[in-house]
């Protein structure tokens, strides 16, 4: 039976061929826009959990312009100095980079992922690990900073020992684990994701750091400031920019996550247009492939029933017949939207694949099914009109 | 009694006007019978042929095959008696391009729920009677109009059906082939199968044991 079946295919590779191809574009279509469409709006969703109910009365510190590097980490120190002075304010930045460890690194090549963080910062977005926690103490004149790991750390850093920061010096105690949480992937803009945190040690800013010009200037856009943020809080910082010649700009957090969603939305509203014309136009090309080769071959049915096979059965060999070419179909697109997945930038991989399992799969699925029945019924239509007396009458 | 049709009229209603193809036809087919039907275009022919196969249902009358009312078979029981029980020979051959002739052959014998080794054997078998078993792995295009029919016979033949229904089988061929192929039918006949020949040639309706004429739907 399925010897039959792959033949007849291979009888009719022409408009096989044609059917495979519309289809396997529409199909990709839907999918690279559903992964997308959908990805976005988890996304988005993810961002406004991340920063909780709190996103309207919080507020992202950005300088715009800087015009000494070289004093950059004092300056901007100064200005964050003044907004924690407030106590009615709670403020704190975070930045992720790597570095090595002296007890683990081999050499300088040899480095761990680290998310050094202002311990407020922990408190705005409520994390579970909370800002107390991460507070310096000094004993015996040394301070030791304490840290928690992620990921795989888990099994290379041990509880209650100390390390070494080979860069600034600074010695961390690792004092717990971080399980399933998720942290701001870079600045808040147009584009930033809520992401998994895979193995890091989060912990906070070293002394040095906090005047380290590199430091302070990658730090200012993922500042954040929350409580009572009014006209005279934003003329102060202005006027500590000032004094320093730098210039700030205060975003509301809220705000920006509301025009990243209304951004998604705009484009979501046309790849779905987009997708839904593709789907159409192809579907209506290959319904009419499909009558015209049917048209052709008709007299193929005729002879067929006068030879023992009843309508029916001609019609349930058309539609799987066909529902095998979207199946086809289906997989190569499938296949393929993977593989352009595979070749995003490594931090969309994640959300992406996982979007496009779960619901893009689903969904381009029954669109497939659909597509299926929509280009079955005309011919089923033409088979069931079809006398295949024609045929006996029908003499070339 | 392999067929029989009792005062069976066929109607058809083209461009809002009624054609009686069929005006009451009498006329029984038995077990060996060889039946030239003869008789002007138009005259109802293939219209009766049809009947006779199950491919069309008359509009009155009564219809019986193997001696049952062709009313209670199911559409799938009519299926399978032209898998089996019944078979077409057409003028046009009536071929599967796209198939190769011993796929041609096979078509009843699949429909019939007809095993693999037992259907090459069969094919081989029938191919073997007609002369065409070199040209098994030909496709229609690929062979002349008198190997076409050769193969549309194997094809009605390979099921060992008890009649075969051939509508002007040697319509397209020239006086040799007609010759050759109307001996075959002859010779299918003489191994006890039923054969019903539609024609215009005299030449051809001389093969029959005997001939019926049709004028205007009826039996004259
Ligand atoms: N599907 C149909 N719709 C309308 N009229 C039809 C149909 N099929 C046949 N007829 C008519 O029925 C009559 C008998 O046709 P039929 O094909 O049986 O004739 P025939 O004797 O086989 O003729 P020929 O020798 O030309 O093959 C004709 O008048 C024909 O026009
Ligand atoms: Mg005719």
């Amino acid at each position: 039976m399925i010897k039959i079946f792959i033949l007849n295919i291979l009888r009719n590779r022409v408009r096989t061929l044609i059917v495979l191809g519309f289809s396997f574009f529409s199909f990709l279509t839907c999918f690279y826009f559903a992964t997308n469409i959908i990805n976005n709006y988890l996304q988005v969703g993810q961002l406004g959990a991340y920063f909780g109910e709190s996103s309207s009365d919080l507020y992202v510190l950005k300088e715009i312009y800087v015009e000494d590097d070289a004093s950059a980490g004092e300056d901007i120190n100064y200005t964050k100095e003044t907004i924690k002075s407030h106590k009615d304010i709670l403020a704190g930045g975070f930045e992720q980079t790597d570095a090595g460890i002296d007890e683990l690194s081999v050499d300088w090549r040899d480095n761990y992922n680290f998310i050094f963080t202002d311990p407020e910062y922990l408190d705005i977005i409520g994390f579970s690990v909370s800002g107390a926690e991460l507070l310096p103490f000094v004993l015996d004149g040394v301070t030791y900073l304490p840290a928690f790991v992620s990921g795989k750390y888990k099994d290379i850093f041990e509880k209650d020992q100390i390390y070494t920061i080979d860069r600034t010096g600074a010695k961390i105690i690792i004092k717990g684990t971080i399980e399933n949480e998720k942290w701001l992937d870079g600045f808040l803009d147009g584009k930033t994701r809520v992401v998994d945190i895979n193995d890091s040690i989060l912990v906070s800013f070293p002394d040095v750091d906090k005047t380290d010009n590199m430091t302070q200037l990658s730090t200012t856009g993922c500042y954040y400031i929350k409580g009572n943020v009014d006209a005279s809080l934003v003329e102060e910082i202005e006027k500590t920019g000032d004094e320093r010649n730098i210039k700030y700009v205060l975003d509301n957090v809220g705000e920006i996550i509301r025009e990243q969603e209304a951004r998604d939305k705009d484009t979501a509203g046309f790849q779905i247009k987009l997708a839904i014309t593709v789907l159409i136009c192809s579907a209506l090309t290959e319904i009419a492939i499909i009558l015209a080769f049917i048209f052709l071959g008709q007299e193929e049915f005729g002879i067929k029933m006068a030879f023992g096979n009843s309508k029916k059965q001609i019609i349930a060999f058309t539609i799987t017949e066909y529902l095998s070419i979207m199946g086809l179909a289906f997989i190569l697109s499938f296949i393929t939207e993977n593989k352009l997945i595979s070749n995003e930038q490594e931090y969309m991989r994640a959300p992406l694949k996982s979007t496009f399992y779960h619901w893009a799969t689903p969904l381009v699925l029954c669109i497939v099914i659909l597509t299926t029945i929509c280009i079955s019924i005309p011919s089923i239509i033409y088979i069931k009109k079809y006398n295949p007396c024609e045929m006996m009458r029908d003499v070339t | 009694m392999i067929i029989e049709l009792k005062d069976v009229k066929k109607e058809y209603v083209a461009g809002g006007e009624k054609i009686e193809a069929l005006k009451g036809v009498n006329i029984s087919i038995n077990r060996g019978d060889f039946v030239a039907i003869t008789g002007s275009s138009g005259s109802g022919k293939t219209t009766l042929l049809s009947i006779m196969g199950c491919m069309e249902t008359a509009t009155e009358g009564d219809v019986r095959i193997g001696n049952r009312d062709v009313d209670t078979y199911s559409d799938r029981e009519k299926s399978l008696l032209r898998a089996n029980y019944i078979s077409f020979v057409f003028q046009n051959f009536a071929l599967m391009d796209k198939y190769t002739a011993y796929e041609n052959i096979e078509l009843p014998l699949l429909n019939a729920g007809v095993k693999r080794r037992e259907r090459k054997k069969r094919i081989h078998w029938a191919a073997e009677q007609l002369g065409i078993k070199d040209q098994l792995e030909k496709r229609p295009r690929e062979m002349s109009g008198g190997q076409q029919q050769r193969v549309a016979i194997a094809r009605a033949l390979a099921s060992s059906p008890q009649v075969i229904l051939a509508d002007e089988p040697t319509g397209a061929l020239d006086v040799d082939n007609t010759k050759k192929i109307m001996e075959i039918l002859t010779d299918i006949n003489k191994c006890g199968t039923a054969v019903v020949v539609v024609t215009h040639e005299k030449e051809v309706a001389a093969y029959a044991k005997r001939t019926i004429r049709m004028e205007d739907g009826c039996i004259v």
